[in-house]
């Protein structure tokens, strides 16, 4: 077990910077010069020259990388081109928000996810089974921002029950977290539901029942515990998928989360922002997918045979 | 994909070739009207009437018009054209780079499979649309270079399948056979191996088309996409979110559009997995 989480450990840093690099290099690829557009239009010739030295953009692109790797270690991203303000104080100022949505989301996409999906495996063919396929096949096939807004139109405009839009109270959160839970509750259950049935029809669960043990202890401890290994993987994977939702829900709720910043920093081309918001990001992900991971091989120990 | 079409044509209504039937016949009524889409479009997609802004439907416009007095059930015919350029272009895109990275890793193994698997997976720890909100943002807004970041992102889905498919066909007695015979690495690769790969990438296709549309639209809603006046959906949809509680109907039709248009993909793509691989077809 320890060999195998750190193997995993080793190359963690490796993922790490490989992605880091990734963002690095895309941002170099900006149409015209960097130093000018940082500088502002306005600037003269030697203003251009001095941003030019002060972002080490006369130096070779890998001691650029190594310098800007070093400040991003010790949390400075560089400043904001729009507010001067240091790109982490920005990000931290948004983080809790986009981190209760993405909460939020995730408790409602995985406890409705596999709750209906065991359950249709459990009453496969029943009208229930037949409804939850249906949703889950509706909700992979549906746009959350789109979602988003019919929902709005519904709760907020014609019934008045729900805040529009902005954040402020825990009335504001439901909107935003329903629509964004929905597509990753679609593939939770419909993931849950096939792992499943492939478990309950095994001999061990027909023993289990022969024996008398109660529908709950069969189907809640023989056969959720071994059919739980994709259904984690899924929902691990599902994190990534779920910040990358939040930046369109973000946007259509005026939810002031990361993925607002980022989107606002796009359309003013604010590029520190960007590329601070997107690698801190990407990490995260990339940290909750390793302890996925882990968790699955706590759970399973023939993969770290493997 | 003659054998594949003979081999579906006997019991084509059985129940478990349903959910193929209904999905192809969803994706072709998509082509169809793709090409039809001038001749049925009762009004110009483009023609502004601002007298007639925010009509809701009616007889003379069945999805009523937006804020400019713009038919929308036309703009949505448009529309159609649209998605399918981008399901054609972002899938194909993402299989030229992806299909030939997954060939070589999987035909060639060792050091050159575990390079390449590694910078696939690199790529694959991205969020999807964070990568392409990262590339659009330096490229540009426009219809290709959002087509290019969705393609990237899902290059590793086309390499990890095709590498797989290599490693297990490559072991098959005709490729054995055919390298026994003197046939070239190139000529193994292309002719043997990848044309016994294209049922399971065709299924993979159908399930990524799906997909497509959705980032598509997400882009484009986010103004990162498509942008007005092209009757791309996304942007449709992001025109009317300012005027959702007086006119939702502006918003509400383009949505259903790429609803119906994800749902054929992927009713036709599960479909075909399932008829496919013998496993999934036994279990539900």
């Amino acid at each position: 077990m320890s060999k195998y989480i750190i193997r995993k450990l080793l190359m963690l840093p490796v993922v790490l910077l490989a992605v880091s690099f990734i963002i690095f290099m895309i941002l170099r690829f900006i149409p015209g010069d960097p130093a000018r557009l940082m500088a502002g239009q306005q600037a003269t010739q030697q203003d251009v020259e001095m941003m030019r030295t002060k972002l080490g953009l006369d130096e070779n692109i890998f001691i650029q990388y190594a310098d800007f790797l070093q400040n991003a270690l010790q949390g400075d991203l560089g400043n904001s081109m729009r507010s001067s303000k240091p790109v982490i104080s920005e990000i931290k100022s948004r983080f809790p928000n986009t981190m209760a949505l993405a909460l939020s989301s995730y408790t409602i996409a995985v406890s409705i996810g596999i709750v209906s999906g065991v359950l249709a495996a459990v009453f496969q063919y029943s009208l229930f089974d037949q409804a939850v396929m249906f949703m889950a096949i509706l909700g992979a096939s549906t746009a959350n921002f789109w979602l988003a807004l019919i929902a709005m139109n519904f709760f907020s405009v014609k019934l008045g029950i729900l805040p529009l839009m902005g954040s402020g109270s825990w009335q504001h959160l439901i909107l935003p977290s329903l629509s964004l839970a929905f597509y990753p509750t679609a593939l939770i259950a419909r993931m849950s539901r096939s792992s499943m049935l492939e478990i309950i029809r095994q001999d061990y669960i027909r023993t289990a029942k022969a024996k008398g043990l109660g529908a709950v202890i069969v189907y809640c401890k023989h056969a959720l515990r071994n059919a739980c290994i994709p259904i984690i993987t899924v929902v691990g994977l599902h994190f990534g998928v779920l910040f990358g939702g939040a930046v369109v829900t973000e946007t259509v709720f005026n939810w002031p989360g990361i993925g607002r910043l980022l989107i606002d920093s796009v359309r003013y081309r604010d590029y520190p922002l960007i590329q601070g918001t997107v690698l801190l990001t990407v990490v995260m992900v990339v940290l909750v997918n390793f302890l996925v991971d882990i968790i699955i091989v706590k759970i399973d120990p023939r993969i770290r045979l493997d | 994909m003659f054998n594949l079409i003979k081999k579906f044509l006997p019991g084509l209504f059985s129940k478990q070739k349903r959910s193929v039937l209904i999905g192809g016949l969803m994706v072709l009524l998509l082509f169809v009207v793709a090409v039809i889409a001038p001749l049925i479009a009762p009004y110009d997609p483009f023609q502004q009437d601002l007298i007639n802004s925010f009509s809701p439907p009616d007889a003379a416009h069945f999805f009523g018009t937006d804020q400019f007095g713009r038919d929308i059930f036309s703009r949505i015919l448009y529309g159609v054209r649209i998605s399918v350029l981008e399901i054609f272009l972002a899938v194909g895109l993402s299989i030229l780079m992806g299909v030939p990275l997954g060939l070589v890793a999987g035909f060639f193994g060792g050091k050159v499979d575990q390079i390449i698997m590694w910078f696939l997976d690199i790529i694959f720890s991205f969020p999807g649309i964070l990568l392409a909100i990262l590339i659009v943002s330096v490229l540009g807004t426009s219809l290709f270079n959002m087509l290019i970041a969705i393609a990237i992102f899902s290059v590793p889905v086309y390499g990890r399948l095709t590498r797989n498919l290599t490693l297990s066909l490559k072991q098959q007695d005709y490729v054995l056979a055919a390298r026994a015979l003197g046939a070239s690495k190139f000529r193994l690769m292309f002719k043997h191996i990848l044309i016994n790969s294209l049922a399971p990438l065709l299924v993979q296709v159908t399930l990524t088309a799906g997909g497509v549309i959705l980032s598509a639209s997400s882009l484009s809603f986010l103004g990162l996409g498509v942008q007005p006046p092209t009757p791309e959906w996304g942007s449709m949809i992001g025109s009317g979110r300012s005027f959702i509680g007086m006119a939702s109907h502006i918003s509400l039709f383009p949505g259903l559009a790429i609803t119906y248009t994800v749902l054929a993909f992927n009713i036709l793509g599960d479909g075909l997995r399932d008829w496919l691989d013998p496993k999934l077809k036994n279990r539900s």
